[in-house]
């Protein structure tokens, strides 16, 4: 059974067409990757998801319940846990008490207590790497330890779907390879990925299937070694690194 | 939390003194506003500022005032009737307010408060109109126990969101909100809540002032002075700690009172203006921030 | 007829609110803070005009002019204060010029006392009847200058360079500064203009109302109101919802009577925040 189900996904702002009756299924324990150009459709497909945008129409469905129209942390609080394109980490609190406020409210098991959300927290910090760092007032990681303390938060509430947005864009290739082997080991633990990138390559590596937007539309989906070939995602990619 | 506390401990020990009955009037006015202050407080844990507590100050107020002359209840029962009845004001205040941010949420409380000051003037029949309500029942002797107790209790409050997970909550929508929503705190629900607490204890201090002096009117109890003073005062005091607020009103307003207002009756409030202009251009931290890099760092919360 | 005339009148008070309202726009645009002392700044302008009225004997027109050029020069000490902000948030900001009201306020207390003035001139009591319909000479004057002053911010804003070059800077700093605008002197252009049209205000409010230290606040509600309605940078979006504004203000104190007119106002205001859901830079959202 699809895990995530996007059913004839539409979003207009004013005059302007973000997105055009995207449909598309996340099978569980499937690593999506959504590809596209600057401007296609990508972050506001997740913005949707997540419950930030409303759709102009359209639904989608989470394990089978329609999750529209949802608030963002009630959809959190159902599994989906995200990370933002731009880092947002709170700046006035600890890299653990960051990690934290995701495992105390973004849990399926509800009423955590602050004892074991400590725990879940710093549990999620070692899954990542960060755990010596756990003290450390968040705004004086580097680029590529806020990434991973975004994902690291995200994956507190313990999420059966996770939606990334970007999660290596600024990285060094180090650090890239870092993030994909991370992911690797969270998809063998059964978390399902969709992961949106414009890094055609790196994505392509990691990701079993691959759906490509351009200008808010579907324009090839399938596995990644088709997707990638196909000529409308080379033409939507000319000129792109 | 520990400065909080000592500072509670301070308001207790003033309000057991013989005080001359000039003196205990000023006292009791002290601490009311310290713990109006200490309401807006609350609601500035969650990143919103209020423009407009003079509402619940002055609902408090205003149902505090009929319940005991009208209602014929005992002062303490109505000083009740006044918090609840302040909470419920800010359940459509919070309606039209709480979704917005930074200073769209403070300009609708501005707003917000000031269309019920104008019902209040207009609703003559139950508020006495513009001329307002005079001879009302008095507050108790011990009244500045009145004070001193909302303070305590809105320490309890700070004491309990510290221990749970809704502190991290309140901090995390105040720096991040869309990406606390992501991670799953129900920032709506909570901010009401908050808002409501908030409000509660506005119109336990705004319930307590009319009893102490005894005449209200729609210009003076949802004046825009009682919006403007917490805001200064909590920042001027610093908002870092619950200390802050307390430590703010405090100060200010005894300076305004005992020194001020005796020697420049027409413009003291200059004191006012001169804090809220000291702390944004030189002391961004307030009191609690000098206090706080004396001590070497040491976090006072 | 009391329709007629409310619309006449609601027309000419709108005009007149449409210019309350550019200076506290214009300043929003380049300082990208709603100005909570707007209002002091025309009661300055007021005080202004009332001692040059008396004094020198100085109409409302001429005292506008002295009283606009006068507070232009607060462009110098707002800049100032503006870059030295730490943290620069927008509620920080906008904290500080709800202090400078409070300032502002006590100062003219303590300089003009709290009595309520009114400027008198010669042709007060000349009225206008058209199709029936009285209007004074004062609130015509103040109709015709804020309808003149909106006509000629509009015919700088959008005909000529710098103010083109003001519009950029309003609309996005950043992007005009790489376009070779040199952004602090139109910052400084637009806070010279704001504090001019609110001083230019003051002396005609003084003609259609009596002023006191302590009548700011609402004026500038009704500059905030027409300002989240109208929009920043167009003279004529502030005018049309100026004389919407000052229409139905009209309407409800002829129909409710003068104690519903702030409720309107502030109601108004809260109507229209309803709409605001994010910072006062409008959401940029990406891709």
């Amino acid at each position: 059974m699809a895990l995530l189900e996007v059913h004839r996904l539409s979003k207009a702002f004013g005059g302007l067409t973000a997105l055009r009756a995207v449909s598309f299924t996340v099978a569980e324990r499937e690593l999506l990757g959504v590809i596209g150009p600057n401007g296609s459709g990508k972050s506001t497909l997740f913005h949707i998801i997540g419950g930030v945008l409303r759709p102009s129409s359209g639904t989608v469905a989470f394990a089978g319940e329609t999750i529209t129209g949802r608030q963002p942390w009630e959809i959190c609080r159902l599994g989906i846990g995200r990370t933002p394109q731009i880092p947002m980490v709170f700046p006035g609190l600890t890299c653990l008490e960051n990690v934290l406020v995701g495992a105390a409210f973004g849990s399926r098991r509800r009423r955590l207590p602050v004892a074991r959300a400590r725990h879940e927290a710093i549990a999620a910090l070692e899954t990542v790497g960060l755990a010596d760092l756990a003290a450390r007032p968040a705004p004086r990681l580097s680029l590529g330890q806020t990434r991973l303390l975004e994902l690291a938060m995200a994956l507190a509430s313990a999420p059966r779907l996770l939606l990334l947005d970007e999660p290596t864009a600024g990285l060094s290739p180090a650090a890239v390879q870092r993030v994909l082997q991370l992911l690797r080991g969270l998809r063998g633990r059964g978390v399902t990925i969709v992961l949106v990138d414009h890094k055609l390559r790196a994505i392509a590596d990691v990701a079993s299937r691959l759906l490509a937007l351009d200008r808010g539309e579907v324009i090839a989906e399938g596995p990644s070694a088709e997707v990638t070939r196909h000529p409308r995602v080379l033409e939507a990619y000319l000129g792109e690194p | 939390m520990r400065g909080g506390w000592a500072l509670f401990g301070c308001a207790l020990a003033a309000s057991a003194l013989p005080w001359s009955p000039y003196h205990r009037s000023l006292l009791t006015t002290g601490l009311l506003l310290a713990l109006l202050t200490a309401s807006w407080h609350l609601l500035a844990l969650g990143g919103r500022l209020s423009f407009g507590h003079a509402a619940f100050f002055g609902v408090g107020a205003y149902a505090s005032a009929l319940l005991a002359s009208r209602a014929g209840l005992s002062v303490w029962v109505a000083l009740l009737g006044g918090a609840l009845a302040a909470a419920a004001a800010a359940i459509p205040v919070g309606a039209l307010s709480l979704h917005l941010r930074g200073p769209y949420f403070s300009l609708a409380t501005l707003a917000a408060a000031e269309v019920l000051r104008i019902l209040a003037a207009n609703w003559t029949s139950l508020t006495g109109g513009t001329w307002g309500l005079v001879g009302l029942p008095p507050l108790p002797p011990q009244g500045a126990l009145v004070g001193a107790g909302g303070i305590g209790a809105l320490l309890l409050v700070h004491t309990l969101l510290a221990r749970s997970r809704w502190g991290v909550a309140l901090a995390a929508i105040r720096q991040q909100q869309e990406r606390a929503e992501a991670l799953g705190v129900p920032s709506r629900p909570l901010l009401f809540a908050t808002l409501l607490t908030s409000a509660a204890f506005a119109g336990l201090s705004g319930a307590a002032y009319a009893h102490h002096v005894r005449s209200l009117e729609p210009a003076t109890a949802f004046s825009l002075l009682f919006s403007i003073l917490p805001l200064i005062m909590a920042l001027f005091g610093g908002t870092s700690s619950p200390a802050g607020p307390l430590l703010g009103a405090g100060v200010l307003y005894f300076l305004d009172e005992l020194l001020l207002q005796p020697r420049f009756p027409a413009g003291h409030q200059l004191l006012y203006a001169g804090a809220i202009l000291l702390v944004l251009l030189g002391l961004p931290e307030g009191l609690v921030g000098i206090a706080r890099r004396r001590g070497g760092g040491r976090g006072a919360s | 007829m009391p329709l007629l005339e409310a619309l006449l009148a609601g027309t000419a008070q709108g005009l007149f609110y449409g210019l309350l309202a550019a200076g506290f726009a214009i300043t929003f645009g380049v300082a990208r803070t709603f100005n909570l002392a707007h209002g002091e700044l025309v009661l300055l302008g007021a005080y202004a005009g009332l001692w040059l009225n008396a004094s020198l004997g100085a109409g409302p027109l001429t005292a506008a002019a002295v009283a606009g050029l006068a507070l232009a020069l607060w462009a110098w000490p707002a800049q100032a204060l503006l870059s030295r902000i730490t943290p620069a948030s927008e509620l920080r900001v906008l904290t500080l010029t709800f202090g400078l009201s409070l300032l502002l306020q006590n100062l003219m207390l303590l300089s003009f006392s709290a009595d309520y003035r009114f400027l008198d001139w010669e042709r007060a009591e000349v009225v206008w009847r058209p199709l029936g319909v009285s209007l004074g000479a004062g609130r015509l004057t103040a109709a015709a200058a804020g309808a003149g002053l909106l006509l000629v911010l509009h015919l700088f804003l959008q005909r000529t360079r710098p103010g083109r070059a003001l519009r950029a800077t309003c609309q996005d700093a950043r992007a005009a500064g790489l376009m070779g605008i040199p952004v602090e002197r139109m910052q400084l252009l637009g806070l010279a203009l704001g504090g001019g049209l609110a001083g230019a205000a003051g002396p005609l409010l003084a003609t259609l109302q009596y002023v006191s230290p302590t009548v700011g606040p609402p004026l500038t509600v009704i500059a905030l109101t027409l300002t989240i309605a109208g929009g920043v940078g167009r003279a004529d979006g502030l005018a049309l919802a100026g004389v919407l504004f000052g229409i139905v203000e009209s309407l409800v104190v002829a129909l409710a009577g003068p104690a519903w007119r702030e409720a309107w106002l502030f109601g108004a205001l809260l109507l229209l925040l309803q709409g605001r859901r994010t910072g006062l830079l409008r959401g940029r959202r990406a891709s």
